[in-house]
């Protein structure tokens, strides 16, 4: 805004040459910093600054100052534009001078009168006005960025507290999923396999949600991964089949580890092992009385001469159906093993867990 | 070894199943009786009106709440209570920050040692 301000009395004919200048507190000496010029002064290369000290006593003064051949001054044959008159016109933010409007004229074709005085102590009110504005703008400015970086700062610190969190509770379970598959298994190449295949399980369901954006996990896609993992995919023996179910992380830990524990059963001793055997997973959503979204899987296999053991394997993928999911997901399960094929049943509800929370009575 | 533990009561408040379980093995093993473990606070509450734990171990996450209040519950009652958690100490409120506290994933020896000195500094 200040450059219109001296365009436009440079184009009304008021001045020759006009600028605005504003007050940079320097060392000791008070400086001037121009941000606006136009007119004769602007055509020339390397225009001189206009006379501190002149301006100087504008602001001390605190009121417009007329000023007859002031500096700079150029010697004959100098190229220069030599000034015949000066008006300084100071202006204010918050009752402080800030600045200075400067018209010069620079012959005698054009001097100042008490009629351009008048005009200019409003002229630099739109001055004090326009400095005004740009002040808050540039405060707003810092204000914002500020924020924005208090902001990104904070929320920096909360995504390592939560990841933090996550791991270490993510070491916690593969500590004990390690305890409990030594425990169980007949020798150390059988603890190694069972192990290194639950630790792959966990992991790819975190490559999944580390992928996705909202932090939900695709039921299919992480079914899919689990079957790929092993080399199993679609096929007249194999169905995989619901509509598309996002579940949260901690669903999707569990019932990955399920599915895990489950496909490995199939290779061993089930339907993914037995030619002409048939594996059926399926699910839907359906709502129950309070009208919470429940999440029905099956998995069924059929056509398995012998009745595979899952789960006896070790005993872990049993304690995980029947027991961990219901603990932490307040799942209802079924497993059975009979003639046929292994059948089991997962019904839990999978409100995103904020959400299911929020709808709780609070705790007393 | 007996270490004075042996038939001392303690509730396990842990939302994951793998944490409690990892829980209730070291505790069974050193021979203490474990209430629960459960789930969420509501079902600590619960069990806290017929049984009489001589000490708690809480998560203080449960799911989308703290166990802050139930922590006051027992304290009032005299049960001493160790925190276990995945977050730092900077995410414990004031009130707490006296009391033990576990990170995750703590060892047996720790647990067993924090339980220890708690039950041991309780006055009879």
């Amino acid at each position: 805004m200040p450059q219109e301000l001296c365009d436009l009395l440079v184009g009304s004919d008021l001045a020759h040459s006009a600028g605005v200048s504003v007050v940079a507190e320097g060392d000791g000496a008070r400086e001037f910093r121009e941000i606006a010029l136009a007119g004769t002064w602007r055509r020339m290369r390397g225009a001189p600054s206009l006379d501190t000290q002149s301006c100087d006593r504008a602001i001390v003064q605190n009121r417009p100052l007329l000023l007859e051949q002031p500096g700079p001054y150029y010697s004959e044959g100098e190229d220069g534009a030599w000034v015949h008159q000066a008006l300084l016109i100071p202006f204010h933010h918050d009752a402080q001078p800030v600045g200075i409007v400067w018209l010069l004229s620079h012959d005698e074709r054009r001097a100042f009168d008490n009629e351009d005085l008048r005009l200019m102590g409003s002229l630099s009110r739109f001055a004090s006005a326009a400095h005004r504005l740009d002040a808050i703008s540039r405060e707003e400015r810092q204000h914002s960025f500020a924020q924005a970086a208090r902001q990104s700062m904070e929320r920096q610190r909360v995504l390592v507290a939560e990841l933090q969190h996550r791991v270490r509770n993510m070491l916690s379970i593969v500590r004990y999923v390690f305890s409990r598959t030594v425990d169980t298994s007949a020798n150390i190449e059988e603890a190694s396999m069972h192990f290194k295949g639950r630790l792959d399980a966990l992991a790819r369901t975190q490559v999944i949600v580390a992928q996705s954006p909202s932090g939900l996990v695709d039921l299919e896609v992480m079914i899919r991964d689990e079957l790929l993992g092993v080399g199993q995919g679609d096929g007249a023996t194999l169905i995989i089949d619901g509509p598309p179910v996002q579940i949260d992380t901690v669903a999707a830990e569990n019932i990955g580890l399920a599915i895990h524990e489950l496909t490995m059963n199939a290779i061993k001793f089930g339907a993914l092992r037995v030619p002409g055997a048939t594996l059926d997973i399926r699910w839907s959503v359906e709502m129950d009385k309070r009208a919470r979204p429940i999440l029905k899987l099956s998995w069924i296999e059929t056509g398995v001469p012998i009745v595979p053991v899952v789960g006896q394997r070790d005993g872990f993928g049993k304690e995980l159906i029947e027991k961990a999911l219901p603990y932490r997901l307040g799942a209802e399960t079924r497993l059975d093993i009979h003639g046929g094929g292994v059948r089991c049943f997962i019904s839990t509800p999978i409100e995103t867990r904020g959400t299911a929370a929020a709808m709780e009575a609070p705790d007393a | 070894m007996r270490n004075g533990l042996e038939g001392k009561r303690i509730l396990v408040v842990e939302d994951d199943y793998f944490i409690a379980a990892d829980l209730t093995r070291a505790l069974q093993r050193d021979q203490m009786v474990v209430i629960g473990p459960v789930a969420s606070v509501a079902v600590a509450n619960e069990t806290l009106t017929d049984q009489a734990p001589d000490a708690a171990i809480l998560d203080i996450e449960l799911g989308s709440k703290t166990s802050y209040r139930l922590a006051d519950r027992l304290l009032e009652k005299q049960v001493p209570v160790l925190f276990v958690t995945g977050y730092d100490g900077w995410h414990l409120p004031e009130p707490y920050l006296s009391q033990p506290r576990l990170t995750k994933p703590a060892g047996d020896k720790e647990l067993i040692s924090a339980l220890h000195a708690m039950i041991r500094s309780v006055p009879c």
